[in-house]
């Protein structure tokens, strides 16, 4: 019997045993100090405010799900890679069987078929992170304020004579520009 | 423009509200007991129409105080009867600055708040309702901002007493 | 499967198992991330490479009470302030230790006077095993602080039962 693969049987239950036994030491040596405070639910020092189990964003969900699906494809890839260098080099296994072409040209269109998922995902806007509104637009408030009439004649007319003219009020002389639209 | 011309422009378009006017002096050499008085300069106004004489100051085309840097109150002595309410305000397209200062009664410390003229007094009215007592009338959101929500008294005033002990921790 | 802790008369081979487990736990003490003021840009500093704290198994700051062994309370604390200093003192797991650093967390420190929001030394709200003092202490302070902590550490016993003091 061949037991190729004893080594990684072994290797894991190692592992395993490194950390059993060490949550069993901890758990003998350690004390008994539970208190009722204690066992509260961790906010950050407050009391808690409501359950933990909260809504979360979509996006992550929609990140995720495109990472896993080009993670799977470069993991198919990798074995691809290899038969096709051996296929092209004329070594190995795959040598001398004329596959090269056809391994080539398959493997071209599996990307590609991916690939036009991921332009569909991106042109639908899937992978922005930062979301666009594209309905609200910032409009500066000028209307509503009413300017105190100038009781006092001489200083507007030493005004006019000296040029004298803050940025501030040339903005509010001049006329609006007409929205241009979106 | 200095002082005396923000003054006399408050005079002329008549704002409201305005009582007077107190400039530092020098000691008068004929009267050995004045010693005249230095620091800043400001204008006394009568507190239930300070929100009218600030929303003067700000839509005046000369006067232009568009940004109230900052709005605390006083209490000048144990014994004293009022509190002080001292308002900052900044012109920055005329590069002028202008104090104000209201005088209320301590037994009856309240004045309409400068909220709906200018936005930023809504911290500063906060910290200054809850270290003095004074309530500000149409203030929108008037809670604690810096002390606990249940500190008795008023941190502030001369006549503050320290507790003895919050919640079971001892102040001494 | 019950605690060991305390069970054991003190012998050659109990003394030898509490040297181990103190050497362990003294050389893996991790801070919780408690700067309330300007003694943490202190803390900070000792956490940086020049006052290297890590070299003391200590560099692991956690931010979770729940995976700290150790509360440096570096800074001054306020009445608000003290309620989740106690509750977060709760929530970390046995054993702990607290450290009280600088004049505000020892004693009240320069608002001893005057300071009317200001609990007046963080041992009136959790017990203290080490304070140091300083406003703010340098760096090097706040490292003997913790090799006096260390010091407890060794001097304690886990599975042995405690010397009773005459």
């Amino acid at each position: 019997m061949h037991f190729d693969y004893l080594i990684v049987l072994v290797f894991g239950a190692v592992g395993l045993l490194f950390v059993l036994a060490n949550l069993a030491v901890a758990s003998i040596v350690r004390p008994r100090r539970k208190t009722a405070e204690g066992l509260e639910t961790y906010e950050c020092g407050e009391e808690t405010i409501g359950g933990a189990w909260i809504r979360f964003d979509i996006r992550y969900y929609t990140v995720a799900l495109v990472y896993v699906v080009f993670a799977v494809e470069i993991a198919f890839l990798f074995p691809w890679a290899l038969v096709l260098r051996e296929a092209l080099a004329g070594t190995g296994t795959a040598a001398g069987t004329g596959i090269g072409l056809f391994a080539l040209v398959e493997g071209v269109l599996f990307v590609a078929i991916l690939f036009l998922g991921l332009a569909y995902v991106w042109a639908k806007g899937d992978l922005d992170w930062v979301l666009s509104y594209t309905g609200v637009r910032y409009q500066p408030k000028t209307a509503g304020r009413k300017a105190a009439p100038l009781k006092v004649a001489e200083i507007e007319a030493e005004r006019e004579a000296a040029g004298v003219q803050s940025h501030l009020e040339a903005a509010h002389a001049e006329p609006e520009p007409a929205e241009a639209g979106r | 423009m200095d002082f005396s011309g923000i003054t006399d422009r408050l005079r002329a378009i008549g704002a409201p509200g305005l009582l007077g006017v107190d400039e530092p002096r020098k000691a008068d050499p004929k009267d050995k007991k004045d010693k005249g008085r230095a620091g800043q300069a400001f204008v006394l106004v009568d507190p239930q129409s300070l929100p009218a004489f600030l929303e003067t100051c700000r839509d005046d085309e000369r006067l232009g105080f568009e940004l109230l840097i900052d709005l605390t109150a006083t209490d000048p002595a144990k014994d004293s009867a009022e509190l002080w309410v001292n308002v900052e305000l900044l012109s920055v397209r005329h590069r002028q600055r202008l104090s104000i200062k209201a005088l209320i009664p301590k037994a009856d410390a309240r004045l309409p708040s400068a909220v709906p003229v200018y936005r930023a007094a809504q911290w500063h009215e906060r910290e200054c309702a809850e270290m003095f007592g004074i309530t500000f009338e149409g203030h929108p959101d008037p809670r604690h901002i810096l002390l606990p929500d249940d500190w008795p008294g008023f941190p502030l005033r001369k006549d503050y007493e320290f507790p003895k002990e919050y919640h079971g921790i001892s102040c001494e | 499967m019950p605690s060991l802790e305390h069970s054991f008369e003190e012998n050659v081979l109990t003394t030898k198992v509490d040297w181990l487990i103190n050497w362990a736990r003294l050389s893996s003490i991790w801070p919780m991330t408690f700067g309330l003021a300007c003694c943490a840009i202190e803390m900070m500093a000792v956490g940086a490479a020049h006052h290297d704290i890590d070299r003391f198994g200590a560099g692991a700051f956690r931010a979770s009470p729940r995976q700290a062994d150790l509360m440096i309370v570096a800074g001054t604390v306020n009445f608000q302030m003290a309620e989740r200093v106690k509750r977060l003192y709760d929530q970390m797991p046995s054993p702990k230790y607290v450290i009280a650093m600088g004049a505000c967390a020892t004693g009240g420190g320069p608002y001893f006077k005057f300071g009317y929001t200001v609990v007046k030394g963080v041992d009136r709200v959790v017990p203290v095993d080490v304070y140091i003092a300083g406003c703010p202490p340098r760096p090097e302070a706040l490292l003997e602080g913790l090799m006096k902590l260390q010091e407890k550490i060794r001097r304690s016993s886990v599975i042995r039962r405690p010397a009773r003091t005459a």
